[in-house]
């Protein structure tokens, strides 16, 4: 155990170094492309050169392999790298010009706690509907399951996500605010368009709703089709006729054994959330991690996203270390020498 | 047990919808007997310290600070604010008596020296302020700037001469000078931006933290730390001795899309949003025509020729495209009428803007055929329109070709494949192939803004690479004169060569287009600044 565990976070080391030298090497043909960043600062003026190039160098973008077609700036990388983690100095965000590692600090608790409601609403609707069509099999909400996971599955985000914004935010909130007059907390808080200061929590759960919609089908299904294996086995027909009570037969025996599959994608999904919340947060206006990849793709600045990469690489990492593990705890079987 | 029906679900929430509101007891909103506080649409500010220059910072800047002039909300005349005067006898070297009694919110008082020092901080090369660039006509400004050691070099460059001006010098507390490398009698009006604003000795000492919670000397002060990407909280002020801010408080609430502020004004969250998106631009006006805003806005779009290619030098080749593009109906057809004709190149709000200043910019297909027929017609083969990527510039851009190629049977090609840096940099370096789309915004209310940056000689966003010394004249004479008055004249003067010379296609003026909540009463609007946010009454 405690080997492959070493062996496992030794195989970070060149994950890590692969994806920030892509990462690197695409932001900085991006550069390379598509302009020098800072310029946009100035908007439609041009700015004296002097003061172009000192604002440059002090964002660590005046290298002058940045000018230069193709190349792939390995010089700057290994300072890059040596910054990171030597100084663990992340560099500084454009606009506004902040250290990077407090942007990263400002937003990982919003993805964090909008992570948490997904996962809940993922887990527990996902769950259950699984458990209720694999035991119903063939019956009528066997079917309504299917026909809803079919149909989430094929609706993306950035449909869901403004329709839910317009017709449960706005106007089903309207409704609620105006002719109702529902307390704050519901109307505001609970129903609102957007994330809000004031209700740090409540306004999370529709985003959390519809980032958790993307892989609740994915949890039902899976469920279903492995508990209805389970349901077949010998093991669970042995169980009955020992004369076992259903309910324990079924939670007992039948689901732990369906779970270990399901396990899987309900720990890879953490890892989703965490860096696949981009386009929710953009809708929701939720100033997390997925927020500020967009607004740093907008503005085209490489050190935060280089930053924030490193960040979600490692909790990506570590969160499929944690998902093996618990294969050993839920399966006897497996054996990790 | 059955499928839980959706009918039950609405049912169910219905229920606990009427519950939750039997619960509560109606409550009328009460009139908000200390102001109430005014939410306003906002995008993250690039920094809180003197010397931002993106629209959001200064939105917030112009609230927690007072400079030393104002502007006339209706004829953007100048008018002092914290100056006392601000005089000079040969336009070069100013005077700046400050009115005594003014403080910082902690206590420090507003002297020569805080406007100084700001000013310096500003100037300074390392401290990267955005619009240090505003400084350069200050004598001195050269030192404060790091000089690059080789050219082009990836070493640390050294360090600048000089960390102060010399072109500024305290007289006593309250009296400064201020020393101008050429004489520019809109100089009053250009301290009036964000980027000539006071600073407190503490957030010169602790810059980092003042970017997040600055100390200002205006009418609101911060309450609480900037909160990123969340929003900007200020309050009214105590200690400021002008007359008060209307509402008790303004909450910034910052938003990377305007979609969702949208949503978010629809949800009833926000009591002023100004960036309707383009694509619900019909629909906000037909849902909220009550409470919706619309004023000319400074904004100036055109279609720059490049000069230095020989088939855009001839006057007449000029003026001909000109002439041949209805403008008002690419402002209908694909703006939906969001924009005003420009009727000259200085925007309509300024002093000193003449409504048909420009005969070139009317829509007269006989005169531009017969224009084109004098220069001997088009022999340029296909004309490029250049326009930066992913700004959907395409559209418009197309339908102004279509109608050249009606009018003027000139073919045309659209080229959008360069990034909005990669753009300017094209700009700068004069490498189009033919016309490009650019904008401009005015930095000063002084028509002086929208003339020699633009087509100067040695103007820093002077694209086209025009240049006519009868122009550059009549600029300086203008900058020379003994009073704003006179200067105009002249500046008018130049306008007419410009729209003779066309060195650019002058296209329209921007509109601003507000939405606001029932709660507000009004939109008090400054032709200069935009919204005063401090003069909104909440009802």
């Amino acid at each position: 155990m405690g080997r492959y565990v070493v062996r496992r976070l030794l195989q970070f080391i060149p994950t890590v170094l692969g994806t920030l030298f892509l990462l690197h090497y695409l932001t900085s043909v991006a550069i390379q492309f598509g302009g020098n960043p800072v310029r946009s600062l100035f908007g439609d003026r041009n700015p004296p050169e002097d003061q172009l190039r000192q604002m440059t160098e002090q964002f660590g973008l005046g290298d002058p392999c940045l000018k230069q077609k193709g190349n792939p700036c390995i010089g700057l990388f290994w300072e890059r790298l040596q910054d990171i983690f030597l100084r663990f100095d992340f560099g500084q965000s454009l606009s506004p010009r902040r250290d990077v590692t407090l942007v990263l600090a400002d937003a990982l608790p919003y993805t964090i706690k909008l992570t948490a409601i997904a996962f809940t609403v993922e887990a527990v609707l996902g769950l259950s509907a699984g458990v209720l069509a694999g035991l119903r099999n063939g019956k009528f909400s066997d079917y309504v399951v299917r026909v809803a996971t079919v149909l989430m599955i094929s609706m993306p985000t950035f449909v869901s996500g403004v329709l839910l914004q317009k017709f449960v935010g706005v106007k089903f909130g309207n409704w609620l605010r105006n002719d109702l007059d529902a307390p704050e907390w519901l109307g505001r808080g609970l129903f609102g368009a957007a994330y809000k200061a004031d209700y740090p929590f409540l306004s999370l759960i529709l985003p959390g709703i519809v980032l958790g919609s993307l892989t609740i089908a994915a949890t039902a299904r899976l469920t279903r089709s492995s508990l209805l294996e389970n349901l077949r086995a010998d093991y669970v027909r042995t169980a009955k006729a020992k004369g076992m009570k259903t309910g324990r037969v079924i939670g007992v025996h039948a689901l732990r054994n369906s779970l270990i599959p399901v396990v899987t994608t309900l720990g890879l999904s953490i890892g989703a959330y965490m860096s696949g919340a981009v386009v929710t947060e953009g809708i929701f206006r939720v100033p997390g991690v997925g927020f500020t990849i967009l607004r740093a793709i907008g503005i085209g600045e490489p050190m935060v996203l280089l930053g924030i990469t490193t960040i979600l690489v490692l909790i990506y990492l570590v969160l499929n270390l944690l998902v093996d593990l618990l294969y050993a705890v839920l399966d006897p079987r497996i054996r990790y020498e | 047990m059955r499928g839980i029906s959706p009918m039950k679900v609405a049912v169910a929430a219905t229920a606990i919808a009427l519950f939750a509101s039997g619960c509560q007891s109606s409550k009328e909103p009460e009139a908000q007997s200390d102001g109430g506080t005014l939410r306003v649409y906002a995008t993250e500010p690039a920094g809180l310290l003197t010397g931002a220059n993106d629209s959001p910072s200064i939105a917030v800047l112009r609230q927690v600070f007072a400079g030393l002039v104002e502007f006339d909300a209706k004829t953007g005349a100048v008018k002092n604010n914290l100056a006392e005067s601000i005089e000079s006898p040969d336009n070069t070297t100013w005077t700046i008596k400050i009115k005594k009694g003014y403080t910082f919110e902690n206590g420090e008082a507003v002297s020569a020296d805080t406007f100084i020092d700001a000013w310096n901080w500003v100037a300074y090369g390392p401290n990267a302020a955005p619009n240090s660039y505003f400084m350069s006509h200050i004598i001195g400004y050269a030192d404060t700037q790091s000089k690059d050691p080789d050219g082009d070099g990836p070493q640390k460059a050294p360090e600048p001469k000089s960390k102060t001006m010399s072109g500024l010098k305290k007289v006593d507390d309250s009296t400064f000078t201020v020393t101008l490398d050429k004489p520019f009698v809109g100089f009053p009006a250009t301290v009036g931006y964000p980027g000539f604003f006071p600073m407190a000795k503490a957030c010169l000492a602790d810059s980092k933290a003042c970017n997040e919670k600055p100390i200002g000397n205006g009418r609101y002060k911060m309450d609480g730390n900037w909160k990123h990407n969340v929003e900007v909280k200020v309050v009214r002020s105590d200690s400021w001795k002008g007359d008060k801010g209307k509402s008790a408080a303004i909450q910034y609430k910052i938003y990377d899309k305007n979609t969702t502020g949208y949503a978010d004004y629809e949800a009833g969250e926000l009591d002023l949003f100004d960036n309707v998106p383009p694509a619900k631009y019909k629909d906000a006006v037909a849902t909220y025509k009550e409470t919706l805003f619309e004023q000319a806005s400074n904004t100036f779009t055109y279609i720059g020729f490049p000069l230095y290619d020989p088939r855009f030098q001839d006057v007449k080749i000029r003026q001909a495209i000109s002439l041949a593009i209805d403008r008002q109906q690419v402002i209908d057809k694909i703006f939906f009428g969001r924009f005003r004709v420009a009727e000259g190149v200085v925007s309509p709000n300024f002093q000193g803007a003449r409504p048909g200043a420009c005969s070139n910019c009317k829509y007269d297909v006989a005169k531009a055929k017969s224009l084109m027929a004098e220069a001997g017609g088009w022999k340029g083969g296909k004309l490029t329109f250049w326009a930066n990527a992913g700004a959907s510039h395409g559209e418009w851009l197309a339908a102004v070709g279509d109608q050249l190629k009606a009018n003027l049977g000139i073919e045309y090609e659209l080229n959008e494949t360069l990034q909005f840096p990669q753009y300017l940099q094209t700009a700068n370096d004069k490498k189009f192939t033919g016309p490009f789309r650019l904008g401009w915004n005015p930095d000063y209310p002084v028509l002086e803004t929208y003339l020699a940056p633009l087509y100067g000689t040695g103007g820093s966003t002077n694209n086209s690479g025009y240049t006519n010394k009868e122009f550059d004249d009549l600029v300086n004479k203008g900058n020379g004169a003994k009073t704003l008055d006179e200067g105009i004249k002249f500046y008018q003067q130049a306008e007419d060569i410009i729209v003779r010379d066309l060195p650019v296609v002058p296209l329209w003026f921007g509109k601003a287009t507000i939405l606001y909540s029932k709660n507000v009463k009004g939109i008090p609007y400054n032709t200069i600044n935009g919204v005063e946010l401090h003069n909104i009454e909440i009802k």
